[in-house]
């Protein structure tokens, strides 16, 4: 069985920004990963996804269902078909390609919608917003610092830097590893298809 | 495990930890990490969408825009028809008739600064439960510290676990009577521990009557306290029967001063001091709401399966309030339900330990006190549910968070080492918990106001 997946600017007849065909195999559920890079759309542009199964016989069909498998820290992946759209059209959007280079690109995506959500909520105005996230931020380092110094304290006796900066660095990574993983500033999005 | 016995005496390892964690250190910690949780909620505060910052926000609020409204407290006038037609819940006890005292202070003070709109109102109210987030969880530490004497390290993690639970937080981040009710109750609890353990000493029966009489002005999630109470004073002072009529005239005089003017105002407005019956009847007048598992006749286990209870409120004990996928990834649960396993498996091992040592000690242990909070208050959840009203949803046991924790470190602590590489490794966890929290806010928490505000 194979799929066409084409990446549209409008429903129907956009212009296709990228496609590509995958081959199932074995009937069941299929998952299906799609990565893009972040400068081909704009901030707030809606894309679409169209699903065309390719079938060897004319008289076959195939019924898709879809789930969304992922929460997108750099955006969000909408699966919400308007009532306009026909068929399996997806819609999604990017919110913003980060600029600078990792790590910081998940610093600036991080403020970045922090500040729009809190826009979105009518909340205070952005300089708070930033300051705020910033205090947390050096808050929560010092204090998961402070917890590594008293660790290493008792166990080697004595403070030490190096040991302490190194076990947080090493925990921090760690932690970042297991949330964030391998999440680059990428469009995403994972399909499972029964 | 006798957690109410003397600091024992010290092994060599422990003496170390001792000094590396001093009471100066352990309450400076503590003291951040409460700081951190409150510039964090306010944080959550901020871009939550006004009226959709967790669940019913939108409904509390309007008893408070009422009260500013109308003046005075709200009267329930019975439910407009079909009101809970087709949906999966219905109202357990009005929200007019739900004791919330916490409403009454907002409303007076968005009265004297709030604004015309009603999205900065929203914020504006939301801030008082985020200033309660502090007060609960310094009340918390104080309670730790009493019942872990002897661990230096557990009352520090275990203000950083209510710190980094996203639930927790998040209910201290919008509009609600749930986090009243928690800080009350975490404040009976708090008072409780520190009356048995003075042996109901004249200004802990003071506080404790005080604790009581306002967790009887808030949601009744926090009730169970009142039992438990009666249960410990007739435990601890059944030999001496004068003195427990004494002491339970005060505390009954006390809590019924603060208190129960809110019940008599009840009874004489709808002859129900609680709310339950006039609620149920104003819900079944309305029609069409949905029968309760029970009279449907469903049996506990149909209810279970049908409802999926133990996997939605374990989940949203957690993170997450259901409809609005706001959960956690799976692996987290796993985390979780694999702590508690380790929890309970300690709570095994400390009672094979001491079988043989089993008495009726004179004073009730803090643990069996923790365990009938918290667990009995997870059967009243149950018991609801199947009875009255379906409404799943982890965060109605928050109340009794702080035995939750009690309960949790006691167990664990069967099992990590009390010595120095033990204790240093629960340090080392607090990094992982505070990561943890502030992945949630970026992979969960934004996503969703992000999501709504494009849809909108």
């Amino acid at each position: 069985m194979r799929v066409k997946f084409d990446l549209l600017t409008k429903p129907r007849n956009g212009k296709s920004l990228a496609s590509h065909i995958a081959v199932f195999k074995q009937s069941g559920s299929w998952q299906v990963r799609l990565l893009f890079p972040p400068n081909l759309t704009h901030e707030n542009d809606q894309l679409y996804v169209r699903l065309e199964s390719i079938l060897s016989v004319p008289t076959s069909h195939l019924y898709v269902d879809y789930f969304r498998e992922d929460l997108y820290p750099y955006g969000d992946l909408l699966d919400l078909d308007s009532i306009d759209v026909q068929g399996q059209d997806l819609r999604f959007m990017v919110y913003r390609s980060p600029t600078l280079p990792r790590p910081l690109a998940w610093a600036e995506i991080v403020i970045h919608n922090t500040v729009q959500a809190a826009s979105n909520a009518k909340g205070p105005s952005v300089a708070s917003v930033v300051i705020l996230v910033c205090v947390i931020g050096l808050l929560g380092f010092s204090i998961a610092i402070a917890s590594v110094l008293l660790a290493v304290r008792a166990i080697v006796g004595r403070i030490d830097p190096s040991t302490t900066l190194a076990i947080t660095l090493f925990v921090a990574a760690t932690c970042l590893a297991i949330t964030v993983g391998s999440e680059a500033p990428f469009g995403k999005l994972v399909l499972g298809l029964n | 495990m006798d957690l109410n016995a003397s600091l024992p005496d010290k092994s060599p390892n422990q003496r170390v930890t001792a000094q590396a964690l001093n009471a100066q250190t352990q309450r400076n910690l503590a003291l951040a990490v409460i700081l951190l949780a409150t510039l964090n909620a306010l944080l959550w505060s901020f871009v939550r969408l006004p009226g959709l910052g967790g669940p019913d926000e939108a409904e509390h609020f309007r008893i408070v825009h009422q009260m500013i409204t109308n003046g005075g407290l709200p009267i329930f006038e019975g439910y407009g028809p079909g009101r809970f037609a087709g949906g999966p819940v219905r109202a357990q006890v009005a929200h007019e008739i739900t004791p919330n005292m916490f409403a009454v202070v907002v409303a007076q003070i968005l009265m004297l600064i709030g604004s015309a709109s009603n999205d900065l109102n929203f914020h504006i109210a939301r801030l008082f439960n985020v200033a309660l987030y502090p007060v609960t969880l310094w009340l918390a530490f104080l309670t730790l510290r009493r019942v872990f004497t002897h661990i230096p390290v557990a009352p520090i993690w275990g203000v950083v676990v209510m710190a980094t639970i996203p639930m927790f937080t998040l209910v201290h981040s919008y509009y609600t009577n749930d986090t009243p009710a928690i800080a009350a109750g975490t404040f009976a609890v708090y008072t409780t521990v520190r009356a048995s353990q003075s042996d109901f000493a004249r200004r802990d029966v003071v506080l404790l009557g005080v604790a009581l009489g306002l967790v009887a002005l808030h949601k009744y999630t926090g009730f169970l306290i009142f039992p438990t109470v009666a249960a410990i004073t007739i435990w601890q002072l059944a030999r001496y029967p004068t003195r427990l009529i004494r002491l339970a005239i005060v505390l009954v005089t006390i809590t019924a001063t603060i208190a129960g003017w809110w019940y008599v105002r009840n009874w004489m407005l709808y002859g129900d001091p609680i709310g339950v019956e006039i609620t149920q009847a104003a819900v079944n007048a309305s029609g069409g709401a949905p029968i309760p598992p029970r009279a449907r006749g469903l049996n506990i286990f149909e209810f279970v399966q049908e409802t999926n209870w133990i996997a939605e409120t374990f989940s949203t004990f957690w993170g997450g309030y259901g409809l609005e996928k706001m959960k956690l990834p799976g692996a987290a649960y796993l985390v979780f339900g694999s702590l508690l396993i380790l929890a309970m498996g300690g709570h095994m091992l400390n009672l094979s330990r001491n079988r043989k040592r089993i008495r009726i000690p004179d004073r009730p242990p803090i643990l069996l006190i923790m365990g009938v909070l918290h667990l009995g208050l997870w059967a009243v959840n149950f018991w609801s549910s199947y009875t009255v009203d379906v409404a799943l949803h982890g965060r109605y046991v928050y109340p009794t968070f702080v035995p939750f924790v009690i309960l949790l470190i006691a167990g664990l602590s069967a099992i990590v080492p009390r010595n120095v590489p033990g204790e240093a490794l629960v340090l080392l966890t607090v990094p992982v918990m505070l990561m943890a929290n502030g992945a949630y806010f970026v992979q969960t928490l934004l996503p969703d106001v992000l999501a709504w505000g494009a849809v909108r």
